[in-house]
């Protein structure tokens, strides 16, 4: 593997928070993974696991204790656009509209050409609500614009944090199908935490299982699934195999 | 009867009643006039208020000082609630402070504002702002650290910087509480103005209270108190009505 194939890279990355009492408490212990361009990783945990703190480490929200986290070659110091964010909980800002709230991370001189928000507005189904606040709108809406947010502009790594967690069974099966359509269109690789076992098989390319905490890296399972995925994955022999593969490594 | 109609019928009936035991009051002329007018008298010495002599030489003056304390008090607390509410330092430089000096009572300092101050505005501003300020900040400050957290990080992923969240996420999310902070501290502001106007004057609705009753024009004196309640009320009004064209988001 050569250094440049890799985007995002974990060299033994802790990370330790200071409880309220004074304790240490270790969230993630020694991580060591790689993230090649273009690649969708997904990353699975039981609850509590570090899951979301190695994201955060990922986008710069937060800074290893100890070790290295690298992004295209240079140490993580702080968020960046290149590196989109979407958050479990509903983000959108709620003092703008829907079409403000798409065109938030374009620079003022991009705000300017209103076409680009038009296309993701049109692309995420959101076009009839442009000019509403996010109030009116639904669970699955809400996590399309924060989508869109994310994507209009243009970051070379995607992050999720459990994106479709609160939404319904049919809901989360539309939203995975658009989120691998925006993301094969772009190009830009990813790195999807769930704790859905389904979900991180459907998506991913690769399924990073995490252990109980303190987050170590159990398990790296290239899939052998065919892309584009569809729901008609689902019923393979290849998909039941990867899900028990998955399932026995997870923690109690 | 429909719900609505017995409601309102329910709240009006102390106000009315407190009003037919003040009529009753002095119609029987159990109680002098010097002491308690009549409520046809109050409301004839309200209205002989509202002239332009009044206006000129009580209530704009009045105005002017509440006004430059108001916005000497909002261009102190503003900046410091909203950075105190998001800056650990600004914090703990600025609400230890406030906090003590928030219980000092304000009445007590009038004295000291007229040592300084004179008795012209600048003691009048003195004192409002001083009773205002320091609570206003508190409020602020509580408003600001109320901004949720995740939206202050969706801002920090795009790589926005400190002065730039403020400025684009804290201040737009925070800002309906933040008014509605503001139409509390109008409130106690017109308390502090009568107060400061009461002790020192030179003009102003609370010098014109306090020189009738010096001539024992006690209906004045309700006149005056009757006129100073509606003007709270207004800019109470003023403050919602404003907040809720501002803030459709909410």
């Amino acid at each position: 593997m050569m250094a440049s194939d890799v985007l995002l890279q974990f060299e033994n990355a802790s990370k330790s928070f200071v409880s309220s009492k004074g304790h240490s408490v270790v969230a993630l212990h020694e991580i060591s993974l790689s993230i090649r361009r273009g690649e969708f990783v997904t990353m699975i945990g039981p609850s509590g696991c570090g899951k979301s703190t190695l994201l955060r480490l990922a986008a710069g929200l937060e800074l290893a204790t100890s070790g290295n986290v690298l992004y295209d070659g240079i140490p993580v110091t702080a968020p960046g656009q290149e590196r989109g964010f979407v958050f479990q909980s509903y983000s959108a800002f709620p003092w703008l509209t829907i079409r403000e709230n798409v065109g938030f991370g374009l620079s003022n001189a991009q705000r300017g050409s209103e076409t680009e928000v038009s296309r993701w507005l049109q692309l995420m189904g959101l076009d009839e609500f442009a000019d509403a606040y996010p109030k009116v709108l639904s669970g699955g809406m809400r996590q399309r614009l924060a989508l869109a947010r994310s994507m209009i502009v243009q970051p070379k790594l995607l992050l999720l944090d459990e994106p479709f967690g609160a939404l319904d069974e049919h809901t989360r099966e539309n939203m995975q199908q658009l989120l691998l359509r925006v993301v094969a269109d772009s190009g830009c690789t990813v790195l999807f935490v769930t704790h859905d076992i389904r979900e991180a098989v459907l998506l991913g390319d690769r399924v990073v299982v995490l252990s109980s905490r303190p987050g170590r890296v159990l398990r790296d399972v290239a899939s052998s699934l065919s892309k584009p995925r569809g729901r008609e994955h689902i019923r393979t022999p290849e998909f039941a195999s990867l899900y028990e593969t998955i399932l026995d490594e997870l923690p109690e | 009867m429909n719900r609505q109609m017995r409601n309102t019928l329910v709240s009006a009936s102390p106000i009315v009643l407190l009003l037919l035991l003040w009529y009753c009051l002095t119609a029987s002329h159990a109680v002098s006039p010097v002491f308690l007018p009549s409520p046809g008298h109050t409301l004839e010495a309200f209205f002989s208020l509202l002239s332009a002599s009044f206006f000129r030489e009580e209530l704009l003056p009045s105005l002017i000082r509440i006004c430059g304390a108001f916005l000497i008090s909002v261009a102190i607390a503003l900046p410091l609630g909203v950075l105190a509410g998001q800056a650990e330092t600004v914090a703990r430089l600025a609400l230890p402070l406030c906090g003590f000096t928030r219980y000092l009572p304000v009445a007590a300092l009038v004295p000291l504002c007229i040592l300084w101050f004179g008795i012209g505005d600048a003691q009048k501003i003195a004192v409002i702002t001083i009773g205002v300020v320091f609570q206003l900040t508190l409020l602020l400050t509580a408003d600001s650290a109320a901004v949720p957290k995740e939206l202050i990080e969706a801002g920090r992923t795009f790589g926005l910087s400190r002065g730039e969240l403020i400025w684009r996420i804290v201040l737009p999310c925070a800002m309906p509480r933040m008014w509605d902070d503001l139409r509390i501290a109008a409130g106690w502001a017109w308390s502090y103005l009568i107060l400061a106007e009461l002790v020192a004057g030179n003009r102003g609705i609370g010098y014109f209270i306090i020189q009738s009753q010096r001539y024992l024009d006690t209906d004045q004196v309700f006149a005056g108190i009757l006129f100073v309640g509606l003007l709270g009320l207004l800019t109470d009004y003023l403050f919602r009505l404003s907040g809720s064209r501002m803030f459709r988001w909410e």
